[in-house]
């Protein structure tokens, strides 16, 4: 494996390497650095030009400047900053240090494409999936429908009607978050319609499985209401202990089934540790010394505590025991982090009373803990990444489906079914884990591709990210910016191959033994 | 059996559920962590006036201290209070790159736009172009009137330079104008440093010693018209003169705001300010070395910043900068200058954002920004005064000081061959159309432009024009075009239009076509749309289509219309016009100045330099509840008077 990994660095720095060789000289062939200057009529404009020209290197051969850049660049490659120099991707031409540039663009991007990509990644394969199992139900061609309509809106258009919406729509209805009754009959009728439609089965549950969606609705909502759930939201430990022993009672009957007593008590076991360290950590997560260390660290924690556990006390079943600890303890620790942001929601509307700005990453001049301004970019974050990620959760979930499908068709599906393994497991263990492994190529590719088209909704949000970067960098002819974001881009995505390949591996055994 | 063990182990987590929720974490029962109705109140509100539709006014904007009747700022009234508040606004996508605006990569209206809030200075442009004493900070005048003497040729009119087209000075015979300024005694900087002449030293010397010492700046003008400098009894004094060799219409304009603290600039440069005089006055160039890049670039720039080196000699004080980049994005937050003497600014908290134009209808009516200026198109407006119609938010309608026109290109082209047909061109120009199609959607009351030298909405436009112009263009008269063109034997003749390649162009040359193409006078009008075009290119031919940006200065047009102008690209040459340009560039009375004009103008109606069709509309929009919101023509934008805005609601 660490033979393998080598490998592929080296072989991604050979990419890398070529893929700059190629773009500097198309670059300082196209443009003309100087235009600005050309039609400038101050009286000083031969000298800015003078100026730009040395600054530049414009007397150079292309292939000077480009050792010039190279050599600031291989910088990186050497942490000491002592056998190779210091890292240094060069200057722009508006005389920006682009080093911190492409750090700060790419700061940005990363959030943005991120997001994107965990939102189509669980919407596009969790459709998907459902889709492909109801093949021609009114679910499937519904999601048909809205997944060609995402598929054929241009993210402009997309990013436009987000705003309107999802913001100004959304903080105009936040100055008195109130449900009127028609809100909620409303909404009680889109449930108890779409509910049924989603979980299948014969009309006579489908009736039911309505009827009790409208019912609880209808009791839920103005609970709510009442609460002033909107402004001052909290899950609470009693919200968390019965989603808790819900997630563990879900998820063992879906990965091992209720029978199976050693999971499910684990699976509780995980909720009673969350419980606890739901209290054990509240001061400490409040102060959060370290800000997103802390999170990650506390995550992994948890991972960790959450495999011991499961190998500790799973006893026969310890490979689902596993998944399912890990599973309920990853949304455990979700639900916790969910209920502290909650608990600075109204922070956060007292220092920005509309809460969903149309325009940049960030609120200037926020006041505030770390909570508040986390929370501030999450509000910022969400309809960027929303209109970025809908053309790819179009993709991911025509691909699921389509991959689904052709697995359901093979030989040894029939087999398991024919050998009366029960329909979870033939779905979830055989079907689901086969389909993912074309998907993971696609999201690899799909992941970089995102990067480069992000450019459009990063202007409509006023996002200054490395989309922008690249096209200001190409229309001044400035090579320093436009490389930049070329070698970032092109890291990202053979990094992103490089996980597809661990994921193969991961998701189908021929592979690894080979 | 096992079931209800199940349900036993749930019943045990579900009643330790019920003893834990007794006590939910950051529970303290009274929501304390945030006031989720937010918003800041500060005690009384001032009296405001609505406003009507007027010239200085915009209906429905309220006004703090009296409408205002003219182009200047608004008068607030005494008890004028800072409001503990919040406003943001966005003057479009560039970043202020540099806390010297005087520095040559900060030469942007966006960097001018927040540099005007940290500084003030001796005039300031009103929203007519009118200009302005700011008497908060000084005041200037000529206190010597020299007599500036032109070489003469034979005929005993003034020589007129090949090279720069302007008249030949005598500079022997000349003498000089003087111009004393008086800086406000109050006037500090805000570490309460006196502002002296010492700070205009260095703001001369940085154009002076440019090249010689290292200096970037983004202009050249102190030096060029006071090549001999300030003169002051000592480097502190709040009073100088300047000597003006040869009278400048533009005078006033020379000098305004301090620039750079020039004690801290010397202090960093490890010298005390008297050595800093010293060698300015001695011209040292190897002490002013030193100064260079101290002054370019070393008290702030690209978000690299010291909140002690920042000084403000204006209302507001840098107090936290988001640098994002140069291309765009990032957000400045201004705090109020504690030390500042003048009228303090209407609100605690003023953010420029820098967001694409694009942005700026949907974060108006988010309230993410309270003021915007966005590129004026019929969507726009059409977005904008939907909002308008709630009654939140006011729309500024306006003109600018961009003024769209036509040239003719005399030293090739059709027009070089056969001049008459400027003449046929000019009559089948269909003026009043294309603004009644392309401009008045966005501002109805929008009308054809008559005028080179003065617009439409400045004072004494309709008398200029009725002495400059009887009205012959008015009306298109394609059958008078297309007689002069079978008189020419030229039907069919290509007229190519070049323009920047601009939607809004696109559509106006498609109108002339209409009106002068085959279909119309006879020519046959070809679209020249290239976004790399520029009117000083060799070689065009037939027509250029563009617009000029004013700047309020008086000479400006010497430069395009006089033959040897810089930016005279068309081969126009009058040389009665070259003689009235000296005229109005010499120390004339106003009237003799206007008068010049006028004459001007009739010479480029009947020899058809060009012709202008518009004034470019603005449109800004505000929301409602803040007060003293003014669009202006000028430069500055809308945020020209942002110290004055205030919410009164």
């Amino acid at each position: 494996m660490l033979k393998y990994s080598l490998k592929r660095f080296g072989s991604t720095i050979i990419v890398l390497f070529g893929a700059t060789l190629l773009c500097f000289p198309l670059l300082s062939w196209v443009g003309d650095p100087l235009e600005d200057l050309r039609y400038d009529t101050d009286p000083n404009a031969e000298f800015l030009m003078q100026q730009r020209i040395d600054f530049l290197g414009l007397d150079d051969p292309w292939y000077v400047r480009y050792w010039d850049w190279l050599s600031g660049v291989l910088g990186c490659l050497d942490p000491t900053n002592t056998v190779l120099g210091e890292c240094d991707f060069g200057t722009s031409i508006g005389g920006s240090n682009v080093t911190d540039m492409i750090v700060n663009a790419a700061a940005m991007s990363l959030r943005l494409v991120l997001v994107a990509t965990l939102i189509s990644i669980v919407l596009g394969i969790g459709i998907g999936i459902i889709s492909a199992i109801r093949q021609y139900s009114t679910f499937d061609y519904f999601t048909s429908f809205i997944i060609f309509l995402f598929w054929s809106l241009p993210p402009f258009v997309a990013a436009i009607i987000g705003k309107e919406y999802l913001a100004i729509q959304y903080n105009n209805w936040m100055g008195d978050p109130r449900f009127s009754a028609g809100n909620i009959l409303l909404m009680a009728i889109i449930l108890a319609i779409a509910v049924p439609i989603v979980m299948g089965g014969s009309t006579a549950r489908r009736v039911i499985t309505g009827s009790i969606m409208f019912v609880y609705t209808c009791t839920v909502m103005p609970l709510l209401d009442h609460m002033h759930f909107m402004e001052h939201p909290r899950i609470g430990p009693i919200g968390l202990l019965v989603l808790g022993l819900m997630l563990a009672v879900g998820l063992t009957a879906l990965i091992s089934g209720l029978k199976n007593r050693r999971v499910l008590y684990v699976a509780l076991g995980v909720v009673a540790a969350a419980m606890i360290s739901y209290y054990a950590t509240w001061e400490l997560l409040r102060q959060i010394p370290g800000g997103y260390l802390l999170l990650i660290g506390l995550f992994v924690l948890t991972i960790a505590l959450c495999v011991i556990g499961a190998r500790l006390f799973g006893g026969y079943a310890k490979g689902q025991a596993t998944v399912v600890a890990v599973v309920t303890g990853v949304l455990m620790s979700a639900l916790i982090l969910l209920d502290h942001y909650m608990y600075s929601w109204p922070g956060l509307l007292s220092a920005k009373p509309r809460p969903v700005r149309t325009i940049g990453a960030e609120t200037p001049n926020l006041q505030g803990d770390w909570w508040i301004h986390s929370l501030d970019h999450i509000t910022q974050l969400w309809i960027p990444s929303l209109a970025m990620a809908l053309m790819s959760i179009a993709t991911y979930t025509r691909y699921t489906r389509a991959s689904m499908l052709e697995v359901n068709k093979q030989d040894y599906i029939r087999t398991a079914r024919a050998k009366g393994v029960e329909e979870r497991t033939v779905v979830l263990k055989h079907a689901f884990r086969n389909s993912l492994i074309p998907l993971a190529t696609i999201v690899a590719f799909d992941f970089a591709s995102l990067i480069g088209g992000s450019i459009i909704v990063e202007r409509v949000f006023g996002w200054n990210a490395m989309g922008q970067m690249l096209i200001t960098g190409i229309q001044n002819a400035d090579p320093a910016p436009v490389m930049a974001v070329v070698v970032f881009t092109g890291f990202i995505s053979v990094l992103f191959n490089f996980f597809a390949d661990l994921i193969y591996g991961v998701l189908d055994p021929r592979i690894r033994v080979s | 059996m096992k079931l209800r063990k199940l349900s036993a182990a749930a019943a045990i987590m579900a009643s330790g559920a019920l003893v834990l929720s007794g006590c939910t974490p950051g529970d303290d029962g009274e929501n304390g962590n945030g006031d989720a109705n937010g918003g800041a109140d500060n005690g009384d509100a001032n009296d405001v006036v609505y406003g009507e539709e007027g010239d200085f006014t915009q209906e429905g904007q309220a006004y703090i201290g009296g409408e205002p009747t003219d182009g200047t700022r608004v008068d607030l009234p005494e008890d004028f209070e800072t409001r503990e508040d919040t406003i943001v606004t966005s003057p479009g996508g560039v970043p202020f790159v540099n806390y010297n605006n005087d520095h040559t990569l900060a030469n942007s209206v966006n960097n001018s736009v927040v540099a005007a809030q940290i500084h003030s200075g001796f005039w300031y442009y009103g929203t007519d172009l009118s200009i302005n004493q700011n008497e908060d900070f000084g005041s200037f005048e000529i206190t010597e009137e020299g007599d500036t003497v032109y070489v003469e040729d034979e005929d005993g009119e003034p020589e007129i330079d090949e090279e720069t087209g302007e008249a030949v000075v005598d500079e022997e015979a000349s003498t000089s104008y003087v111009i004393e300024y008086n800086i406000n005694d109050e006037a500090v900087w805000s570490d309460e440093t006196p502002i002296t002449v010492l700070d205009y030293k260095l703001q001369w010397a940085s154009q002076a010693y440019d090249e010689d010492a290292g200096f970037e700046p983004s202009g050249a003008t102190v030096a060029l018209y006071l090549p001999e400098g300030l003169e002051a009894e000592a480097y502190d004094s709040k009073t100088f003169t300047a000597e003006m060799p040869a009278f400048n219409a533009d005078w006033q304009l020379m000098l305004s705001g301090p620039g750079q603290p020039a004690h801290l600039i010397a202090e960093e440069a490890g010298m005390t300010p008297e050595e800093l005089n010293d060698a300015i006055d001695e011209g040292d160039v190897d002490a002013l070395e030193e100064v260079a890049p101290i002054w370019n670039t070393g008290l702030g720039h690209h978000g690299e910043w010291d909140e002690n080196q920042t000084l403000s000699s204006g209302p507001y004080q840098l107090a936290e900068w988001n640098w994002e980049g140069e291309e765009t994005g990032g957000s400045v937050v201004l705090e109020p200058n504690e030390n500042y003497w003048g009228t303090p600014p209407g609100t605690e908290t003023l953010i420029f954002q820098f967001s694409d134009e694009s942005t700026h209808v949907q974060a108006l009516e988010n309230l993410d920004y309270h003021v915007v200026s966005p590129q004026p198109d019929e969507d726009v407006a059409d977005a904008l005064r939907g909002l308008a119609d709630s009654g939140d938010f006011i729309v500024h309608e306006g003109d600018t000081a961009t003024w769209e026109h036509i040239d003719f290109q005399y030293e090739q082209g059709p027009f070089a061959d056969t001049p008459e047909l400027a003449e046929a061109f000019a009559l089948c120009l269909p003026r009043q159309e294309i603004v009644e199609q392309i401009i008045q959607p966005i501002n109805p009351e929008a009308e054809v432009l008559n005028a080179r030298e003065i617009f439409n909405y400045q004072d004494g436009y309709d008398e200029f024009v009725e002495e400059s112009y009887d009205g012959r263009y008015d009306e298109a008269d394609i059958d008078a075009a297309a007689e002069i063109i079978e008189e020419h034997d030229a039907e069919g003749t290509d007229i190519q239009i070049h323009h920047f390649d601009v939607p809004r162009r696109s559509a106006m040359v498609e109108i002339i076509d209409t009106y002068c193409g085959e279909e119309g006078a006879g020519f046959n009008i070809v679209e020249q749309a290239d976004a790399n075009w520029s009117p000083g290119d060799e070689g065009w031919e037939g027509v250029g289509l563009f617009a000029w940006a004013g700047s309020g200065q008086i000479i400006s047009g010497q430069n395009i219309y006089s033959t040897e102008g810089n930016q005279n690209t068309t081969g126009y040459s009058n040389e009665e016009v070259d003689r009235l340009w000296t005229t109005v560039a010499d120390d004339v009375s106003d009237e003799e100045r206007t008068e010049a004009l006028i004459e001007i103008e009739q010479h480029l109606w009947d020899d058809l330099h060009g012709i202008p069709i518009f004034a470019h509309p603005g449109m800004d929009a505000s929301d409602a509840s803040i007060a003293n919101v003014r669009s202006t023509a000028a430069q500055t934008q809308i945020h020209w008077n942002a110290e004055q805005w205030q919410r009164y609601e």
